[in-house]
């Protein structure tokens, strides 16, 4: 018994706890491939994987170098959290702090109200606008 | 999808670290890889590290060349295997090993759905990575800026892999690259767990790895840690765990081998640090011999992560990247029983106490005796924790899933230690 129990225990156990990760596996999906690293994993993934996949329009239209901001027009609060994500997801540009007047400007969740900037893509997520006027 | 670029340059980690064959080379070869793979990374890791020490931009002609050469020295080394190595264990891999590799599947079929992604690596793990890969340094100066919010003090060594994987490239990390990284690393753990383990023969090590993956798959999608340091930190631990606890003739077999990688444990987490105190001290007081003997052997083991915790926590302090050394106000011991209580609510892992109780049932049918020493700092190290949480509002529920992996490593240490013979 001694000798059998290891045995059957690491048996009894493993198969559950991988029974556990399968189920769970199904019950969120199941297997396929994510459109973004995000678009299961947050509290609202849809809206995380919009915005990723905003970010990922930004990287094709927005030109390498140019000077960029993002933000929340109706959450200001949230401008650190946002600046942080923006310099890993913005790998081509210089990602700026929201007070400075940049090149471009993505806004998530709302449009911009300035009349210098004209809106150039957007998803459910948000829009980028390109500054025109100076 | 994952680019040709990042998958090379982590598979290049294994011939990279191939120098410590001569340290190696009576194990199996899974864990042979195993190990290859954390030495290559740590061994990029540290000099990228020293060139930011010294304000050199890093590039691949700095970085592979000593590795290399370390690595073609060693394999032209002949270095006779002990007697006691010689002898291989010819026992097949058994079924329950079928068992691992669907657990292991289920986590990289999680990670492709993005199931598994943490919110920690696109905050602040991949941005570090993105950024000091960009510029070719690891970067004090946009990781300290207050606005950036980077947690300038945690240890540098995931995010100066993820830089590693940019060389050569575009200067846009690989974020479907750094999340497949995670299964690759529970990969390589537990390869080394049970290439340790058949040396030492432990008889039960095929269904210790089999649980030991089962479980870290479900922890991993259940905490959502891939792109985290968390998986790199495991690696470290268990091959650091499985060096100290599988040996045949000597305790100091592989003293070697898990001085290297503690040194790995602690540039990947800030509770690494703690994690290499604790398991030094421990095997010095756990070893056989004189006072003398286990104070000389236990330096020897010691030396290199003590030395190598040090020189991050001066480089960090000396460069302003610090935060979480800095004392909190809300420290008070009204708050300890409360928390205490939380603390062994989330023990249960919400799997009703299970791994323990799995575990322990394996140790009890072992030599107690030997997993002693584990579990005095499984112990401790929950204690640590419980120091860490105590506060008004301690939110265990936010990332105890995460800290509580390191205790129950230190715990299945101490299973293997119970199985082991007493003379292998």
């Amino acid at each position: 018994m001694r000798r059998r129990l290891p045995l059957v225990t690491a048996w009894v156990c493993a198969l559950l706890f991988t029974g556990i990760a399968v189920r769970e596996h199904f019950a969120r999906g199941g297997p396929g491939l994510a459109r973004t690293i995000a678009s299961n994993s947050s509290n609202s993934p849809k809206s995380a994987e919009d915005t990723l996949l905003l970010f990922e329009e930004a990287t094709k239209v927005v030109p390498r170098g140019a000077t960029i901001t993002v933000f929340k027009p109706r959450n200001r609060a949230d401008d650190m959290q946002v600046l942080r994500f923006s310099h890993g997801q913005l790998p081509y540009h210089q990602v700026v702090p929201q007070s400075e007047l940049p090149d471009f400007i993505i806004t998530l969740g709302a449009p911009l109200e300035d009349g210098r900037y004209e809106q150039v893509a957007a998803n459910d997520a948000g829009m980028i606008w390109r500054r025109t006027r100076w | 999808m994952v680019t040709l670029r990042f998958a090379l340059l982590t598979l290049a980690l294994i011939p990279l670290g191939s120098w410590a064959r001569p340290l190696v080379r009576h194990l199996a070869w899974p864990g042979r890889l195993a190990i290859y793979f954390a030495c290559g990374l740590l061994s990029v890791v540290v000099q990228m590290f020293v060139l930011s020490m010294l304000g050199v931009h890093w590039n691949a002609w700095l970085l592979v060349p000593l590795p290399l050469l370390l690595s073609v020295v060693s394999a032209r080394l002949s270095v006779p295997l002990r007697p006691t190595a010689q002898t291989t264990d010819n026992r097949r891999p058994t079924t329950i090993l079928l068992l691992a590799a669907t657990a292991w599947a289920t986590l990289i079929s999680a990670v492709f759905a993005a199931m598994a992604t943490s919110g920690d690596f696109v905050y602040f793990w991949g941005v570090k990575g993105q950024r000091w890969g960009a510029v070719h340094l690891l970067d004090t100066e946009f990781t300290k800026a207050p606005s950036h919010y980077m947690h300038p003090d945690y240890p540098p060594l995931l995010p100066l892999y993820y830089a590693w994987t940019l060389l050569g490239g575009d200067g846009a990390l690989d974020w479907w690259g750094a999340i497949l990284a995670t299964p690759l690393f529970l990969l390589a753990g537990a390869s080394a767990l049970w290439a340790f383990g058949r040396y030492a023969r432990v008889g039960t090590i095929d269904g210790i790895v089999t649980l030991f993956v089962a479980l870290y798959a479900l922890f991993y999608v259940r905490n959502q840690v891939a792109g985290n340091a968390e998986p790199p930190l495991h690696l470290f631990e268990a091959i650091a765990l499985a060096a100290l606890t599988c040996w045949r003739e000597r305790s100091d077999e592989h003293d070697w081998i898990a001085a290297i990688a503690l040194s790995g444990v602690a540039l990947t987490k800030v509770e690494g640090g703690v994690f290499v105190l604790l398991v030094c001290g421990l095997t010095w007081i756990a070893r056989e011999g004189t006072l003398r003997q286990r104070l000389i052997a236990g330096a020897k083991m010691a030396a290199l992560p003590v030395a190598t915790l040090a020189t991050w926590l001066l480089f960090g302090i000396s460069r302003g990247l610090t935060d979480t050394y800095v004392p909190r106000e809300d420290l008070s011991i009204q708050y300890i029983w409360p928390t205490f209580l939380d603390l062994v609510r989330e023990l249960s892992l919400h799997l009703w106490y299970l791994p323990w109780i799995a575990f322990g049932v394996i140790l009890l049918c072992g030599r107690v005796r030997n997993a002693v020493p584990y579990l005095i700092a499984c112990v401790v190290f929950l204690l640590f924790l419980l120091s860490v949480y105590t506060r008004a509002e301690p939110h265990l529920e936010w990332s105890a899933g995460r800290t509580l992996m390191t205790p129950l490593l230190l715990f299945i240490a101490g299973t293997i230690a119970a199985q082991r013979p007493q003379r292998a």
